[in-house]
């Protein structure tokens, strides 16, 4: 035990005080809700396309050669053309990896988050807090009230909660917004579209934007991979966990569209298609939250039900309103 | 309004008739009042319990000056949520009772060289009328705006140490107390007590007794009855006259100060815990944990028992409406170890556990009436920061900040905080020096939460499910 002491602030070799505790970084964790976004099939498709896309670049490459060769006014132009066409296809290529790589990870920051909220150390929530403000540039206000709040004397799950009661719980608005708004469009869209196929591409559209918005709502960019990966998990977790919640929450909705099928089919299958994506949304917004729920509840259909169905002019848009609302 | 004054006309005119058997208008408007508000739910009392010097004065105050302005508390849900709106302290209070001198107190921490407001001498109340948005959709459809009246009672530390006098006859209690007297730590500061008690008259050794129980407490001892020979402002008369000493069964002196004790105990200490122990709803136990680490292994022994008895005063238990309605029972309760600025933020952890080993006995008994308690390491006015500083070929964590003692500003390492009790030599080889830091200013317009540690958890834990 180290004995008690004194020293004046002059005398005194004080380390930066704003600079947490080095801390190790916390052991990898099972994620919540089965673990990392495996891509499994992913790699055999993603394999093949980029055969393909190897095989296509090669021969345009070859096709290429030989225009420069045989005809040079026209060769070098196709070449720029083809240069500019792989350095665009490649910036798109690492982008799309960076979002399904960063989507990939969130189960497992959240698991690591999840297990820290209960510690009284120091110095390890920031490496978890950290890369959240720096994807959320545009939330300047939220931030600025985490750091007005944020005190030393935080403990690291303090520090968590903290940080979910001031920014997260504001991301949490924009998102039930974009899921409101996603669920509404699709439910109107089916409504009046004349055509089944076109049900399909029309809600196929406005699901992929949804998923998207509440993406970008939590500073989570998405490419389509992405997208796509994160269609796949909503629509399983919601299949498997969610039909308990579909079955008690939307029973009451369910009803009311059976009614409304019978004044009007189309009307009916509107509702419903509104009502499945909005289950898709609260699904879709637990999976690319940072952190578990702890003052923020978990979205469920029962809370959106009533603002899908308000007339637009009614669905509050102040943050006060939209956060009783929404928790 | 018209009513009312009405009203207010023809009470008068009928207190003219009955003088003596109504009560003026005000006493009766606001009574009315409390019962309303006692029926809706929206009236909630609150004990900040402590023993002497635990803090409770700057505690209310902090608390008080947070709850005013609804800033600097994000762990209070209804200020997470924007739905707190503010408090106002109530003008008036109860007849018979001492407003709570929050004002006073606040200027003290508040004023351009803030300093420490002087500890409770008697019983006082601070009543806040805490205006919020109800959170529900249905309850915001029946009123936009709603009050919660918070009474916060203070009283002193002493005080609370009489209760178990309640459960005892003179000759028992003076047999535990003569023996716990003879003993460490209290055996150096009685003795002249047990002089006096050998041939002294009734006054004598009332006052030697007296002037013994002051000498224990200024080495911060917490067993001391009757409590209120240390607030003698708080007994009528001379305390010599009032008061009574513990004194062996075959002793001249016994009859009387049997008497005494029955008196004292009927007059002072039912009606304390009729009125004021028996209707407190939520509680927070204020623990001075360091200073008992300071102190050694026979203070913090002596806190811990005090702790236990004065706990066992309190009627703890869940309860209906209508019990609150009727009888009320303390139905939460929080420990705060307080100070917690004193050390650096990485032993808060520590502070936090002793507190838990050091509260253990009574925290498990109320829990075996089915109230969850909490424990929390807090500061209701910091007055340090933590800074790491090289020291000896180590990195170690210290506070920053202005001891009372040397009045400029210092890096202090006051020791390490243990988990548990220390034992042995860890008390012997002065690990622990824990100081008394000058406060740093109340600021109003301090809009953050770096005024205080955990305040706005212990409310949330306390009163958090009253502005739902």
């Amino acid at each position: 035990m180290k004995r008690p002491f004194e020293l004046d602030p002059d005398e005194a070799v004080v380390v930066d005080e704003a600079k947490p505790a080095a801390a190790p970084p916390p052991p990898p964790a099972k994620a919540d809700g089965g673990g990392r976004f495996k891509l499994g099939w992913w790699w055999f498709w993603g394999g093949v396309a980029l055969v393909l896309t190897l095989l296509l670049t090669a021969q345009a490459i070859a096709t290429t050669a030989f225009w420069i060769v045989s005809q040079p006014l026209f060769g070098w132009p196709l070449a720029l053309l083809l240069a500019l066409t792989l350095a665009v296809g490649g910036v798109m290529l690492v982008r799309e990896w960076i979002a399904a790589r960063r989507l990939g990870s969130m189960p497992e920051q959240r698991a690591d988050a999840e297990r820290m909220l209960t510690s009284e150390l120091h110095g390890q929530s920031p490496p978890l807090i950290e890369p959240v403000i720096a994807r959320i540039p545009e939330r300047g206000e939220l931030v600025q009230r985490f750091r007005d709040h944020d005190s030393d004397a935080l403990a690291d799950g303090e520090r968590l909660k903290l940080f979910e009661r001031t920014v997260v719980v504001g991301m949490d608005d924009d998102a039930y917004k974009a899921v409101v708004r996603g669920s509404r469009d699709i439910g109107v869209l089916t409504a009046i579209s004349p055509l089944g196929l076109l049900d399909a591409a029309l809600v196929l559209w406005r699901t992929l934007a949804m998923l998207r918005a509440i993406a970008r709502a939590y500073g989570l960019p998405m490419g389509a991979i992405a997208s796509a990966m994160l269609l796949r998990r909503s629509v399983r977790n919601m299949l498997l966990a969610g039909l308990a919640d579909l079955m008690t929450h939307g029973a009451a909705d369910a009803m009311g569209a059976g009614f409304l099928r019978l004044v009007s089919a189309r009307a009916g299958q509107g509702a419903a298609n509104a009502m499945l994506a909005a289950r898709l949304g609260c699904e879709a917004m637990a999976l690319v939250r940072p952190l578990p729920f702890v003052l923020g509840e978990r979205p469920s259909l029962k809370r959106l039900a009533g603002r899908i169905m308000a007339p637009p002019e009614k669905a509050p848009d102040r943050p006060g309103d939209t956060a009783a609302v929404g928790r | 309004m018209v009513l009312g004054r009405d009203a207010r006309t023809w009470w008068r005119h009928a207190r003219r008739l009955l003088p003596d058997r109504l009560p003026d208008w005000d006493r009766l408007e606001g009574q009315l009042k409390a019962f309303g508000e006692t029926l809706l739910d929206r009236r909630l009392k609150i004990a900040v319990t402590g023993l002497s010097r635990s803090g409770k004065t700057v505690f209310i105050t902090s608390l008080a000056h947070h709850l005013e302005r609804g800033v600097g508390l994000p762990f209070l849900n209804a200020v997470a949520d924007r739905r707190y709106l503010g408090a106002v302290p109530a003008r008036h209070v109860p007849a018979g009772i001492t407003p709570f001198p929050y004002h006073a107190h606040h200027a003290a921490l508040a004023g351009e060289v803030p300093y420490w407001p002087a500890a409770s001498t008697d019983l006082s109340l601070l009543r806040l009328e805490l205006r919020f948005k109800p959170r529900g959709r249905m309850a915001r459809q029946l009123g936009d705006k709603r009050t919660l009246t918070l009474d916060i009672v203070d009283y002193p530390g002493e005080w609370l140490i009489d209760l178990p006098l309640l459960e005892e006859s003179y000759a028992g209690w003076a047999g535990v107390t003569l023996g716990r007297l003879a003993a460490e730590p209290y055996r150096g500061p009685m003795a002249a007590f047990f002089d006096a008690l050998r041939d002294g008259d009734a006054d004598a050794v009332v006052r030697a007794y007296v002037e013994g129980l002051e000498a224990c407490r200024r080495e911060r001892l917490s067993l001391l009855q009757p409590g209120r020979a240390l607030t003698p402002t708080a007994v009528e008369g001379a305390p010599e006259a009032a008061l009574f000493a513990p004194v062996p069964a075959d002793h001249p002196l016994a009859g009387r100060f049997r008497a005494r004790f029955e008196t004292y105990v009927e007059r002072w200490v039912r009606p304390f815990k009729t009125h004021v122990v028996d209707a407190v709803d939520r509680q927070i136990v204020l623990v001075d944990v360091l200073e008992s680490l300071n102190r050694g292994p026979a203070h913090f022994d002596d806190t811990r028992a005090a702790l236990a008895l004065v706990l066992e005063g309190f009627n703890h238990g869940r309860s209906s409406y209508w019990q609150r309605l009727l009888a009320p029972k303390v139905e939460k309760l929080v420990f705060c170890a307080t100070k917690a600025d004193h050390v650096a933020n990485t032993q808060h952890a520590n502070l936090k556990l002793l507190l838990q080993d050091m509260v253990d006995d009574a925290a498990r008994r109320v829990q075996l009436e089915g109230i969850p308690t909490d424990a929390l390491a807090v500061a209701a006015l910091r007055s340090t920061d933590t800074v790491r500083t090289h020291y000896d070929g180590q990195l170690l964590s210290c506070v920053r900040g202005v001891p009372v003692a040397s009045g400029k500003e210092k890096i202090v390492f006051p020791g390490e905080v243990p988990p548990t009790m220390p034992r042995g030599a860890d008390w012997n080889e002065q690990h622990f020096d824990f100081r008394r830091f000058a406060p740093r200013r109340l600021d109003g317009r301090q809009r953050n939460g770096h005024g205080h540690i955990r305040l706005d958890q212990v409310l949330e834990a306390v009163i958090g499910d009253r502005l739902g």
